[in-house]
C-alpha cells in the first residue's frame, strides 16, 4: 500500500481527470456520476454486435470510457429547462460540455438508466455530426398497439415533436444499442443490471422511426 | 541539488505517512472495502418500523442489513444482489416486503430491487400475494412526488426513459412473472388479472399481452 502512495506521488502531475467539474457541481453530483461512470469502466463483454462495433468498439469498461471522455470535458451544473431533466447538452454555450441536474441524484433511476442518460446526452457533442438532432416524430406516431403516443405528463401527442431518430447512430439508436449490448453480452453485470439494460433499451427503440433503421437494428440485436 | 531533492522527497514522505495516520473511519472503511456505516433513515426513506428486532431470525436480519446497504449505495452492480438473497426464508422475505412497503413511493428503483429479489425466490402462493399488491399501486405521477401530477408542459426528450422508471416497480414484477417457472403457471395468470385494470397505461398493455400467451 505504502509503495503504491509512494509511486503516485511521483505521478501525481502527469495525472489529471479527462473531464473537470465546475466548482457549483454538487458534491454528492459529483461523487454520483464519477461512481456511475466507473461502474461503466469495468464493464466486460463476452460479444457485440456489429452496431455496437461501429459506434463504440468492443462491449468493454475502458471503450465506454474513452467514448465519454473523448467528448465530455467538463460537467457543470444546470436545470436543463426543465423540471424533469436529469442531464442535458446545450450546444450554444458548449458541445463538449455535460450539464447535470439536481435530479441527478434526487431521482431514484436504476443506475443503468443514468447511464443511458449520460450517453445519449454525450451524443450530442458531437459537432461533426451536427450534434444528431433528433428527429421529428412522424403524424400520426403510433405505438405497436396503433395508440397515439403521447407524453406521459400532459397527454399531448408526440407526433410531430423533435423527439425521435430516423438512424441508430443518433442519441436514442446508440444509447439502445448500448444497454442492449450489456443486457446480451456483459459478463461481470449483475442480473438486475442486465435486466434493467434490456427494459430501458426496448423503450428507447419506441423512439426509432424509420424502417431502415428499425430493421437494421433489429437484425443487429433482436434475432 | 541532490541535496535539495532529497529534502523535498523526505519532506513529501513525511506528510504522505502522517495523512494516512489520520485518515477518516469512512476512508478506512473505503480501503478496506466495506461500507461507510448506514445512511440516516430519513436519507434512505426507511422507517424504524420497516425492521423491528427481536421477533426475527437474526440471519433475516442480516439480509435485511445488506439490502439496506446496496440500496444507500446506488450502485446495482453490487455483486452481492446475485448471490446473497437466493433461498430467502418466510422470515427474510416478510421483512423485504415491510422493506418495500416502508420505502417512499419515489424510490422506485429501491422498490423496483426489492421486487426483483423477492422474484428471486417464489416459493408459495403466498408470494404472489405480494406481486399483486405491487400491481394494483396507483400511478406515480412524478419521481418529484408521486402524488402530484406534474402540471409543467411536457418533455418529449426524456420521457421514454422517464416513464418506464415511473412504473419501474411494476415492470420489474411483470418481468419476474415472465420468467416464473412453468409450475408458477396458474398462479402467474391470476397475478397477472391484478395489473390488467392498471391506470398505469405500460403496465396495462404489458400484463395483457402476457396473460394472452401465457392462457392456455
Amino acid at each position: 500500500m505504502k509503495s503504491k502512495y509512494l509511486f503516485l506521488l511521483f505521478c501525481l502531475p502527469s495525472v489529471a481527470l479527462a473531464y473537470t467539474f465546475d466548482a457549483n457541481v454538487p458534491a454528492d453530483t459529483r461523487k454520483q456520476v464519477t461512481q456511475d461512470l466507473a461502474f461503466m469502466n469495468t464493464i466486460e463483454g463476452s460479444g457485440v454486435s456489429s452496431l455496437h462495433q461501429g459506434i463504440f468498439g468492443n462491449v468493454s469498461g475502458p471503450v465506454y470510457t474513452r467514448f465519454f471522455e473523448s467528448r465530455v470535458t467538463a460537467i457543470g451544473k444546470n436545470s436543463c429547462g426543465s423540471g424533469k431533466a436529469v442531464a442535458c447538452v446545450i450546444p450554444f454555450i458548449d458541445s463538449s460540455k455535460m450539464w447535470l441536474t439536481d435530479n441527478y441524484i434526487k431521482f431514484s433511476h436504476p443506475q443503468v438508466a443514468r447511464m443511458m442518460v449520460v450517453f445519449h446526452e454525450a451524443r450530442h457533442t458531437e459537432v461533426s455530426h451536427g450534434n444528431y438532432p433528433h428527429a421529428t416524430c412522424p403524424v400520426p406516431f403510433q405505438d405497436a398497439n396503433g395508440e397515439d403516443m403521447k407524453s406521459i405528463w400532459t397527454g399531448a401527442p408526440l407526433a410531430g415533436e423533435p423527439a425521435c431518430d430516423e438512424t441508430p447512430y443518433g442519441s436514442y439508436g446508440s444509447s439502445l444499442i448500448m444497454l442492449k449490448n450489456i443486457q446480451k453480452f456483459c459478463k461481470n453485470c449483475t442480473d438486475k443490471v442486465k435486466m434493467d439494460a434490456g427494459i430501458y433499451a426496448d423503450d428507447q427503440f419506441k423512439r426509432i422511426t424509420d424502417d431502415g433503421a428499425i430493421q437494421a437494428i433489429k437484425k443487429d440485436l433482436y434475432r | 541539488m541532490i541535496l535539495v531533492l532529497g529534502a523535498a522527497f523526505f519532506i513529501s514522505y513525511f506528510l504522505w505517512s502522517k495523512r494516512e495516520t489520520t485518515k477518516t473511519s469512512s476512508e478506512i472503511a473505503n480501503d478496506l472495502g466495506t461500507l461507510p456505516s448506514a445512511l440516516p433513515e430519513a436519507q434512505l426513506g426507511v422507517s424504524s418500523a420497516a425492521s423491528p428486532v427481536g421477533h426475527h431470525d437474526p440471519k433475516d436480519l442480516q439480509k435485511v442489513k445488506v439490502l439496506e446497504q446496496i440500496l444507500s449505495s446506488k450502485n446495482d452492480n453490487d455483486p452481492r444482489l446475485d448471490r446473497e438473497f437466493i433461498g430467502l426464508s418466510a422470515g427474510a422475505k416478510s421483512l423485504f416486503r415491510d422493506q418495500y412497503r416502508s420505502l417512499p413511493a419515489e424510490k422506485r428503483n429501491e422498490r423496483g430491487t426489492v421486487v426483483f429479489l423477492l422474484g428471486r425466490n417464489l416459493t408459495s402462493e403466498s408470494d404472489f400475494d405480494f406481486f399483486c399488491e405491487v400491481l394494483r399501486e396507483p400511478p406515480c405521477f412524478s419521481l418529484a412526488d408521486c402524488h402530484r401530477s406534474s402540471a409543467s408542459r411536457e418533455d418529449f426528450d426524456r420521457e421514454s426513459g422517464e416513464e418506464i422508471t415511473l412504473a419501474y416497480p411494476q415492470i420489474v414484477a411483470l418481468k419476474v412473472l415472465e420468467k416464473a417457472e412453468s409450475k408458477w403457471r396458474q398462479h402467474v395468470v391470476k397475478t397477472l388479472d391484478c395489473a390488467k385494470d392498471s391506470k398505469v397505461g405500460v403496465v396495462a398493455r404489458r400484463a395483457t399481452v402476457l396473460s394472452q400467451e401465457m392462457s392456455p
